[in-house]
């Protein structure tokens, strides 16, 4: 019986006009999108290639360990991902003086916004007349009439339904990996096609989650009319005004000083306030000196200082004596104020993390979040890939701070008296940056939440959907 | 005639339920939008305060615009402080915030509020018009009068582009004028004045998107197709075609990525500053060198940037979308040549700056010029493609008009 | 009755479908002041057709359409002056009040002078329910619509009135006090096609009756000869005999 409904229902959607319309639209962006994208994705790695050979070219003649952190930087590399998700913009790069503000204004199109914009519309545009279009058609009267149990009917409208909607997806999709295979550019891995495996598992939860929804809304209007109305303010709602509205409400309940503000403040501790401390730590031991040795005392040019310490050992043990006291009292200082500044950054870094975390909080209100984190993680694209890009480039920053003191170690030994710091090295061993992105294992347990989160949302709008329609007047 | 039924069409949607909702979204939409926007400008100007240049110090920074409520656009980009420092330009004050949550979603200003809501809105107004008026069997009782069919669409339009325009004029206004009471938030009578081109620009996209409504539902028998397609079209112009537009543009003009740029800066730096340190010649023929190599690249990048914003914006302009986006933040001062212009204001403080410095003997200076940048006037900003971009936005919500009058005539009104 | 103008004048009228379908064949018709013309006929006959084409709302393949001696597709504004229109099931406007909906009709009528009083007095003329006049026409069940929809029609004034299957859907009381108001207006030297299903009706109220069948009139009677004749066996007789040569 519910297998007869559920051909209805497929049937039903085949058939209509909209499903011609999200197939057609979806078979053309979606492999325009991987097409374009997989050149781009291709014009990246040139680019970096090219980069990566004037870096070398430039090592060649200036390889000097003194300015070197400025060339030799850890970069992410464009993955092959990268055809089908491209996740955080890397190109707005605010913090150098070029920036690329084309992103900006207009953000890319990607499968992530494929699915999170486009196919959840497509589910609402399928779902509103689910129940209300048959009632104002007086086929579910005439369904109903036939014995046909409320549940059944609701479940097999669901599933029908839902499964439909996945079949122009996943037909362009496979079109859209045609196009990735073709090129001969972009090698996808084994562990790239099971986490695109993951994506599409997701993108199935999205769409029904939203199907369900589309159903609930349908289920609690007597006219699709009003039903598409309600629809589209829902849609409005989670998926443009949320997402975007989370980062600044975040921000609104959870403040943090602005990095300016810290860098000023930064900046006061490790100079006007370092140097303040200094000069009283300074003063204060040599007041102690003072006492033990007159000579520091009396005001001397450093010519005059200079043969007093050759003739008297004893001036040149306070003097020395001297010298370490400033010594010690400035670093003192710099410690003193070294661990202030780490207590400032750290707590306004704590700071960060909290609205950060509100933020994604806040905004996982949306399914379309809940997703977007979802397929970024898993591609190795988002926030979770910044993090271990972040570790990674650690690693090797201090990999290659061990191999320049070595280096120096070594040359030193063979020559002293060459200033090393400031002369070309051949560095053609050096340890190398090769980024590689994170396990796959990792990933996916980053991704779990998320999984359930969608199955949860799309567990609830069923059920509100089912309660609805069981409760539905039919008349 | 026309009157008849342009008060007819407000009464109609004064009456329906589908009027208030959607006005009272959009209303809910654009004042929390004023409320969020505000707040991030005045944080921001907090922020400038603290970074402001004190009188003397090589330092350009542009304070924050306040037409950045409307439209943020690159007004971030634009608000840093670019520090000339003894070689060149450093960068400072990037990010307000670590918060990496912002980099995923598009900002809530007041433009993507009317680009994505209201255009939807101005859609629910027209989709079902003539479909409606057809089931309902008015169409025929009112053609069966001394009344033409022109007059009946003139009529439509009119009413309801008024019922959505009035009540969202009066929305914004109310919270333009909320903001006015603000004492931190000053407008200049220019930047008042740019205002109000944003709002009629507003009124014009609002219109655009009314008229290709109307188009559709005279082109449809049925209400639900005309939403579905409809819909789709949305998605198309709104999101998918500028979208797209710019990565097409990037694949046929090659551009380096800014990342090669400022690598290329850093190797040009260490090189001249390790040749100084060996002694080759002296520290101001050094940063002259580095100067001029940076200007080269900035300026060959300039060149290549330039052909790919033009081309992107010419595919992208298939969606009138994005030429409204483009008008609009031309206008607001936030656009892409805007920045364009005013980064190049910065290159010619930083030669200023190095210039004087270049000419005192110890190579300081404790008294360097202040940086004002002046944003491009109006009428250059107009005559440098916004006002075309209004144009062409105006001539496609007139074509479509034309369009839905012409195919509203063969309408099979039994 | 003949040395006046006719008001509705079908002159050779044909229309022909662009499915091929021929919906009205030589169709001539003259209907004058005081008259009440009823066209019968099985559902797809041509009657609405008929109708359509006297209301512009498609053109004729031959012939012509007159009212009121003007042209219909030559000046079509012009034309729908001299006419009144009761469609066959009009929703109207459903947020709309019984009297703003009329204010509307009447305004597009060319009536833009009228008080509430007026308004009113029509809905009262057509016999709706006083507590009626300003509730939302949403609520309306048919009958109440079908009344408000002749009140536009009397409303206008207008010479020749065209109605399509006014009593389809009326209950026997309501359809009774529709062909009172026929009556009156017919009175008033108003010209009146109606098309409908409903032959005791159409043998009470029209002056004329004519029969169409697959486009053609087949058959008109008089008031005067239908009185010696049973209109429902001719009616039935015809559509036996045009089922006839198909089987």
């Amino acid at each position: 019986m519910i297998a007869t409904i559920v051909k209805k229902e497929v049937l039903g959607h085949i058939l209509s006009f909209r499903f011609i319309v999200t197939l057609a639209l979806l078979l053309v962006v979606v492999p325009v999108t991987t097409f374009v994208l997989t050149n781009d994705y291709l014009k990246r790695i040139d680019d970096a290639s090219l980069r990566q050979a004037e870096i070398e070219t430039y090592l060649r003649s200036y390889a000097h360990f003194n300015r070197i952190g400025n060339i030799l930087q850890a970069t992410p590399t464009p993955i092959p991902f990268h055809a089908l998700v491209r996740g955080l913009a890397p190109d707005i790069n605010l913090g150098e003086f070029d920036n690329d503000p084309l992103p900006v204004m207009f953000p890319l199109v990607d499968l992530v916004f494929i699915v999170t914009i486009l196919m959840s519309l497509v589910a609402l545009i399928f779902a509103y007349d689910a129940v209300s279009g048959e009632k104002e058609d007086g086929t579910l009267k005439l369904a109903l009439a036939n014995g046909l149990a409320r549940p059944k009917v609701i479940l097999a409208k669901v599933a029908g339904g839902g499964l439909t909607l996945l079949v122009p997806f996943l037909l362009s999709l496979i079109l859209g990996l045609l196009v990735i295979l073709v090129h001969p550019g972009v090698d996808w891995k084994g562990p790239d096609w099971v986490a695109l495996a993951l994506v599409t598992l997701g993108t199935a939860l999205y769409v029904m989650l939203f199907y369900g929804l589309g159903v609930f809304i349908s289920s609690r209007h007597h006219s699709s009319s009003a039903s598409i109305m309600t629809s589209l303010l829902v849609w409005v709602l989670l998926v443009l005004v949320v997402p975007s509205l989370s980062p600044y409400i975040a921000s609104f309940l959870s403040p943090t000083p602005s990095r300016i503000q810290v860098d000023r403040e930064a900046e006061r501790l490790g100079d006007t306030e370092r140097d303040d401390l200094g000069r009283k730590l300074q003063a204060e031991r040599m007041r102690e000196l003072v006492a033990k040795y007159p000579v520091l005392n009396e005001r001397l040019s450093e010519a005059d200082k200079k043969r007093l310490m050759e003739r008297d050992p004893a001036a040149r043990e306070a003097f020395e004596a001297a010298r370490k006291a400033t010594q010690g009292a400035w670093d003192e200082a710099n410690r003193v104020q070294g661990e202030k500044i780490d207590t400032v950054r750290r707590a306004a870094a704590q700071q960060e993390e909290a609205q950060t975390g509100l933020a994604r909080t806040i905004s996982m209100v949306s399914p379309l979040s809940v997703f977007t984190y979802l397929a970024t993680d898993l591609s190795s694209t988002g926030l979770r890939n910044e993090a271990y890009f972040g570790r990674v480039s650690d690693v090797w920053d201090r990999a290659f701070w061990d191999y320049a003191q070595k280096r120096i170690a070594e040359l030193q030994a063979k020559d002293p008296a060459t200033d090393w710091w400031n002369t070309p090295v051949d560095m053609s061993d050096r340890p190398r940056f090769v980024y590689t992105a994170e396990a796959l294992g990792g990933r996916v347990e980053a991704a779990l939440p998320g999984f359930l989160l969608l199955f949860g949302y799309g567990l609830v709008f069923f059920v509100l959907a089912y309660v609805s329609f069981l409760k539905y007047d039919v008349r | 005639m026309t009157w008849t039924i342009v008060r007819k069409e407000i009464l109609a949607n004064l009456l329906s339920y589908k009027f208030y909702v959607v006005i009272l979204l959009a209303a809910v939409l654009v004042a929390t939008s004023f409320f969020i926007m505000t707040r991030d400008y005045k944080e921001r100007l907090a922020d400038y305060s603290l970074i402001r240049p004190k009188p003397g110090e090589p330092i350009a920074v542009n304070p924050p615009n306040p037409l950045s409520i409307f439209a943020k656009g690159l007004d971030e980009a634009m608000a840093r402080s670019f520090e000339v420092g003894p070689t060149g330009i450093s960068v400072r004050a990037g990010q307000k915030s670590g918060n990496t949550v912002f980099a995923f979603f598009p900002t809530p200003d007041f433009l993507y509020i009317v680009r994505v809501v209201l255009s939807l809105v101005a859609l629910l107004f027209g989709f079902d018009q003539v479909s409606r008026e057809k089931e309902a069997g008015t169409l025929r009782q009112m053609l069966a009068n001394q009344t033409s069919r022109s007059t009946i669409l003139i009529g439509k339009w009119a009413g309801n582009f008024l019922s959505l325009a009035v009540p969202f004029l009066l929305v914004t206004t109310l919270g333009i004028a909320v903001l006015g009471l603000d004492p931190d938030i000053r407008f200049s009578s220019d930047q008042v004045l740019r205002l109000g081109l944003i709002l009629a620009l507003t009124l014009v996209y609002i219109a655009f998107f009314l008229s290709l409504g109307i188009l559709i539902s005279t082109l449809t028998r049925r209400a639900s197709s005309s939403i579905v397609i409809l819909l789709f079209i949305w998605a198309l112009l709104v999101f998918i075609l500028p979208n797209l537009g710019t990565l097409v543009a990037r694949q046929v003009v090659d551009v380096p990525s800014v990342r090669a740029l400022s690598e290329k800066r850093e190797q040009v730096w260490t090189r001249e500053i390790l040749l100084r340190i060996k002694g080759q010649g002296d520290m101001p023929s050094h940063i002259r060198s580095i100067s001029a190599e940076n200007d080269a690249l900035e300026a060959d990048y300039r060149v290549k940037f330039d052909r790919l914003v033009n081309l992107s914006k010419n595919i992208n302009r298939i969606s009138p979308v994005a030429s409204f986006v483009y008008a609009v933040t031309e206008i607001a001062g936030t656009g892409i040549g805007e920045e364009g212009a005013f980064k190049g204001e910065v290159v010619r403080y930083k030669n200023a700056v190095l210039g004087k410095r270049l000419a005192s003997p110890d190579l300081k200076s404790s008294e360097y010029p202040a940086f004002l940048y002046r944003y491009r006037p109006l009428g250059r900003v107009l005559v440098r493609g916004a006002l075309f971009d209004t144009a062409w936005l105006a001539a496609f919500g007139i074509l479509f008009f034309a369009l839905s009058y012409l195919a509203f005539v063969r309408y099979d009104v039994r | 009755m003949t040395d006046t103008k006719p008001i509705l004048k079908a002159d050779d009228l044909s229309k022909r479908y662009e499915d091929g379908v021929l919906a009205v064949d030589h169709l001539n018709l003259n209907i004058y002041p005081g008259e009440v013309y009823c066209l019968l006929g099985a559902n797809g006959a041509g009657k609405t057709t008929t109708i359509n084409l006297f209301l512009n709302f498609i053109p004729p393949t031959t012939g012509t359409c007159f009212i009121n001696g003007i042209d219909v597709t030559k000046d079509p504004l012009e034309a729908k002056k001299y006419i009144a229109f009761v469609s066959e099931n009009v929703m109207l406007y459903g947020n709309f009040t019984a009297r703003q909906n009329l204010d509307f009709f009447a305004k597009l009528g060319g009536k833009t002078d009228l008080a509430k009083n007026d308004y009113y007095q029509v809905m009262r003329r057509v016999s709706l329910q006083e507590k009626a006049f300003d509730q939302r026409v949403k609520n309306f069940s048919k009958g109440m619509r079908q009344k408000l929809g002749i009140a536009i029609a009397v409303i206008k004034d207008a010479p020749g009135i065209l109605l399509d299957e006014p009593t389809s859907g009326l209950d026997p009381k309501a359809a009774t006090e529709f062909l009172e108001i026929m009556a009156e207006l017919k009175k008033e030297g108003k010209a009146i096609l109606m098309s409908t299903h409903d032959i005791f009706r159409a043998k009470e109220i029209g002056d004329r009756v004519g029969i169409m069948r697959e486009g053609r009139l087949v058959m008109e009677r008089t008031r005067e000869e239908l009185q010696h004749e049973d209109l429902n066996k001719i009616y039935i007789d015809y559509m036996k005999s045009a089922e006839a040569p198909a089987a």
